[in-house]
C-alpha cells in the first residue's frame, strides 16, 4: 500500500501520527518500515558474505519511532522543522508531490538507518589498528593515519628521515603538472578544490582538480613504497606524510610567486 | 638494520584511534546506503496520488522571527541545492557586523572527524557534532530566511564561541571541550580530506547559490568585501596575518624572528624563521623547537617547520643540534 498525500499533509498538521486518522497510521509506519528494510538490506549485501540475516531489524512501529525521534532537535513543534524541510521540496519541483514528499522522506530515513546500524550493529572499540580500512577511500590502517609522535630522542633519525623525505619531494614536485600544485595548494590551503578560484587556476574542472590531488598523493605513496621498500609499513607511514609535508612546502614556495595561484593565499585568508 | 629503524612511537593516541575508527564506520555504512540509491516513489504511488489540498508550503507558516546569537536553523531546501538532499542546521556564533553573522554547520555525522569539530554527545542526532572549522559569514537577510529549530543554551553558546576563537587563532581549545573534538588529521591519503572537501563545497554552493539568488547583493556586496576579512570580526579582533591567524616570537638577542601561521583544519602552525628584514632564513636550518623539556617540532629546513597547534602553551625556545639555545618570548 502506497502513501497519499493526504496522510503526508495530515501528518504534517496533527504533528503525532497518533493524532491522525487510520488511513495515514497505517500507511506512513508501513511505508517506513519498508524504506527501513531495503536500506538494511543493502547494508546486508555490502557487507562480506551479505551477512542481511544477521542485521537486527526493527518492527514497524518502531521503525516510525526512530524516524521521528531521530528526526527532531527539540521536543517543540520547532524541533521538527524537518517536516518543513520535506514539503518545502513540493515547492520549488514539477514533480507529483508525493513521490518529492517520499523521496525526502527515503533521503532523511538514510540517515537514520545510518546511525540504527552504528548503534545497533556496529561492535564498538574492535576496529585493528592493523587492519587495512579498506572502506573504498583508503586502504590504509588507523595506526598508519594517526602515528604517535617520534620520540625526541630520535631526533637524529628523524632528521635523516626528513632528508629522505624531502629528496623524494623534490623529484615529486618536479613530475607533477599545474592542476596537481594546484590541487595540492588547494588542500595545503583548507581551499574547496570546487572552489571556482580554485577551478580557475587549476585549468580544468572540480572532478579532474579533485582526482589531481588523489593522482598526486598515489603517486607520492607508490614513490616512498619503491624508494624504501626495506622498510616496514609505519616507517613508510611515517615518511609518506614526512614527504607530502615536504611537497606542500614546496608547492606553496612556487605558488606564492605563480601569478595564478597567489591569489589564493589571499583567498583562504579571507575563507575563515 | 634498515635506515628509519631507529624512529620508535611514544604518544598515546588511542582515544584518538577509538573516534577515528568510530568515524570512519559511520562513512562506510553511509557509503553502502548511497551505493544504489532507492528510488523516490514505489510501485503504487502514483496512483495514489491526489491534487494538492492545500499548498503544502503554507502548512507550517514562515516563521520570520529575528536571527540571536546561539539560533539554531535549518537552511530551507528552496535556498541552496546543498540543502535539497540533506538536512542542514546551523547555529550563531559570532555577533554581527554590518548585517553579517559568524554561523557553523552541524556535521552529518555523530563522531567528530577533525579537530574543528566538536561533539555534543547530549544533543539530539542531528545537531551532535558542530563543525567550527566550516564555519562562515552569512547575511542576515539570508538566515532569516533559514527555520528557527532552537536555540543552545547560553554557557553552551559561550564555550562554542570561545572555541571558534581558538580555532581561528591556533590555541588549544577551551579545556571542557579538548575531549569532545576530533582526531588530527595527519596522513595525505587520508579519507577524512574528501569529507572535509564534500563539506566545504556544500558551504561554499550555499554561499554562492545565495548570492545568486540575492543578486549578488546580500552575500557579498560589491566594493564590500572587507567585510569577509577575519579582522572585521568582533571575534577576530587581533591582527590576522597569513591564511587563518599568525602569531610573533622575538629572540632575546634580536637576531632572530619566528612567525607561526595557523593552518586549518589539521591545527597546526606553519613555522617561519624570519631575518631582521622580516624574510624567511635558513640560517637556523636543523635547529628544533622546544616547548618546556620537549621537543614540539622537526628541525627547520627552508627556515620552516610544522608544529601541532596546542604545542605553544609552553615558553619556546630553538635548539640546535650542538646545544645552542635562543629563548623566545611572544611579541604582545
Amino acid at each position: 500500500m502506497g502513501t497519499t498525500l493526504a496522510d503526508w499533509t495530515e501528518w504534517h498538521a496533527r504533528c503525532a501520527l497518533l493524532l491522525c486518522g487510520d488511513a495515514a497510521r497505517t500507511a506512513l509506519p508501513a511505508f517506513v518500515h519498508l524504506r527501513f528494510k531495503k536500506y538494511i538490506r543493502q547494508y546486508g549485501a555490502y557487507l562480506a558474505g551479505g551477512a542481511d540475516g544477521a542485521l537486527p531489524m526493527p518492527a514497524i512501529n518502531d521503525a516510525w519511532q526512530l524516524f521521528e525521534t531521530h528526526l527532531a532537535v527539540d521536543e517543540t513543534r520547532d524541533g521538527r522543522v524537518y517536516k518543513t524541510w520535506l514539503f518545502d521540496r513540493v515547492a520549488g519541483s514539477s514533480d507529483d508531490p508525493v513521490a518529492v514528499i517520499q523521496g525526502g522522506a527515503t533521503l532523511l530515513l538514510r540517515d537514520v538507518v545510518r546511525e540504527y546500524l552504528r548503534r545497533e550493529h556496529s561492535p564498538a572499540g574492535t576496529v585493528s589498528l592493523q587492519a587495512p580500512l579498506a572502506n573504498g577511500e583508503s586502504v590504509w590502517t588507523l595506526e598508519e593515519l594517526l602515528p604517535d609522535t617520534a620520540d625526541p630522542a630520535s631526533e637524529a633519525a628523524r632528521r635523516e628521515c626528513e632528508a629522505l623525505s624531502d629528496g623524494a619531494a623534490a623529484v615529486l614536485f618536479e613530475t607533477t603538472t599545474l592542476r596537481e600544485r594546484v590541487a595540492v595548494l588547494a588542500k595545503d590551503l583548507g581551499l574547496s578544490c570546487a572552489h571556482p578560484d580554485v577551478v580557475c587556476a587549476a585549468g580544468c574542472g572540480k572532478t579532474l582538480t579533485a582526482l589531481a590531488w588523489q593522482n598526486v598523493m598515489q603517486r607520492l605513496a607508490a614513490r616512498v613504497r619503491a624508494s624504501f621498500a626495506g622498510e616496514n609499513r609505519e616507517q613508510l607511514s611515517l615518511l609518506a606524510i614526512m614527504t607530502a609535508t615536504a611537497l606542500q612546502q614546496r608547492v606553496r614556495g612556487w605558488a606564492a610567486v605563480e601569478k595564478n595561484t597567489a591569489h589564493l593565499f589571499k583567498l583562504a585568508e579571507s575563507s575563515i | 638494520m634498515s635506515k628509519t629503524s631507529r624512529l620508535s612511537r611514544q604518544a598515546d593516541t588511542a582515544a584518538d584511534r577509538t573516534r577515528l575508527g568510530q568515524w570512519l564506520r559511520e562513512r562506510r555504512i553511509e557509503a553502502a546506503l548511497e551505493a544504489a540509491p532507492l528510488e523516490n516513489a514505489m510501485p503504487g504511488d502514483a496512483e495514489q496520488s491526489a491534487p494538492l489540498p492545500i499548498k503544502p508550503q503554507n502548512l507550517m507558516p514562515f516563521n520570520d522571527r529575528p536571527v540571536r546569537l546561539a539560533q539554531v536553523r535549518l537552511v530551507r531546501s528552496g535556498l541552496a541545492a546543498a540543502a535539497r538532499d540533506r538536512l542542514l542546521y546551523l547555529v550563531v556564533l559570532g555577533r554581527p557586523v554590518r548585517g553579517v553573522w559568524m554561523a557553523a554547520p552541524f556535521g552529518r555525522y555523530t563522531t567528530a572527524a577533525v579537530p574543528g569539530e566538536i561533539e555534543r554527545p547530549a544533543a539530539p542526532v542531528p545537531l551532535r557534532v558542530v563543525c567550527l572549522w566550516n564555519s562562515r559569514r552569512l547575511p542576515d537577510k539570508w538566515l532569516r530566511q533559514c527555520i528557527f529549530a532552537t536555540a543552545l543554551s547560553a554557557e553552551e553558546h559561550r564555550m562554542l564561541a570561545a572555541a571558534l576563537l581558538a580555532i581561528k587563532r591556533g590555541r588549544p581549545l577551551p579545556p571542557p571541550l579538548r575531549p569532545h573534538a576530533g582526531p588530527p588529521l595527519i596522513h595525505p591519503l587520508d579519507p577524512r580530506h574528501n569529507y572535509l572537501d564534500e563539506e566545504r563545497e556544500t558551504m561554499e554552493s550555499l554561499l554562492i547559490e545565495g548570492r545568486r539568488a540575492e543578486g549578488g547583493a546580500a552575500m557579498l556586496p560589491p566594493g564590500d568585501s572587507e567585510i569577509w576579512r577575519p579582522g572585521m570580526l568582533p571575534l577576530a579582533a587581533e591582527s590576522a596575518a597569513g591564511y587563518g591567524s599568525v602569531r610573533h616570537y622575538d629572540s632575546l638577542d634580536g637576531t632572530l624572528q619566528l612567525r607561526l601561521l595557523a593552518r586549518f583544519p589539521s591545527h597546526t602552525w606553519l613555522v617561519q624563521a624570519l631575518d631582521s628584514q622580516g624574510a624567511v632564513t635558513a640560517a637556523f636550518d636543523g635547529w628544533c623547537l622546544t616547548g618546556g623539556a620537549a621537543a614540539i617540532s622537526g628541525p627547520l629546513r627552508g627556515g620552516e617547520t610544522v608544529i601541532a597547534a596546542d604545542s605553544v602553551d609552553a615558553p619556546l625556545q630553538l635548539v640546535s643540534t650542538d646545544g645552542r639555545m635562543q629563548m623566545l618570548t611572544e611579541r604582545k
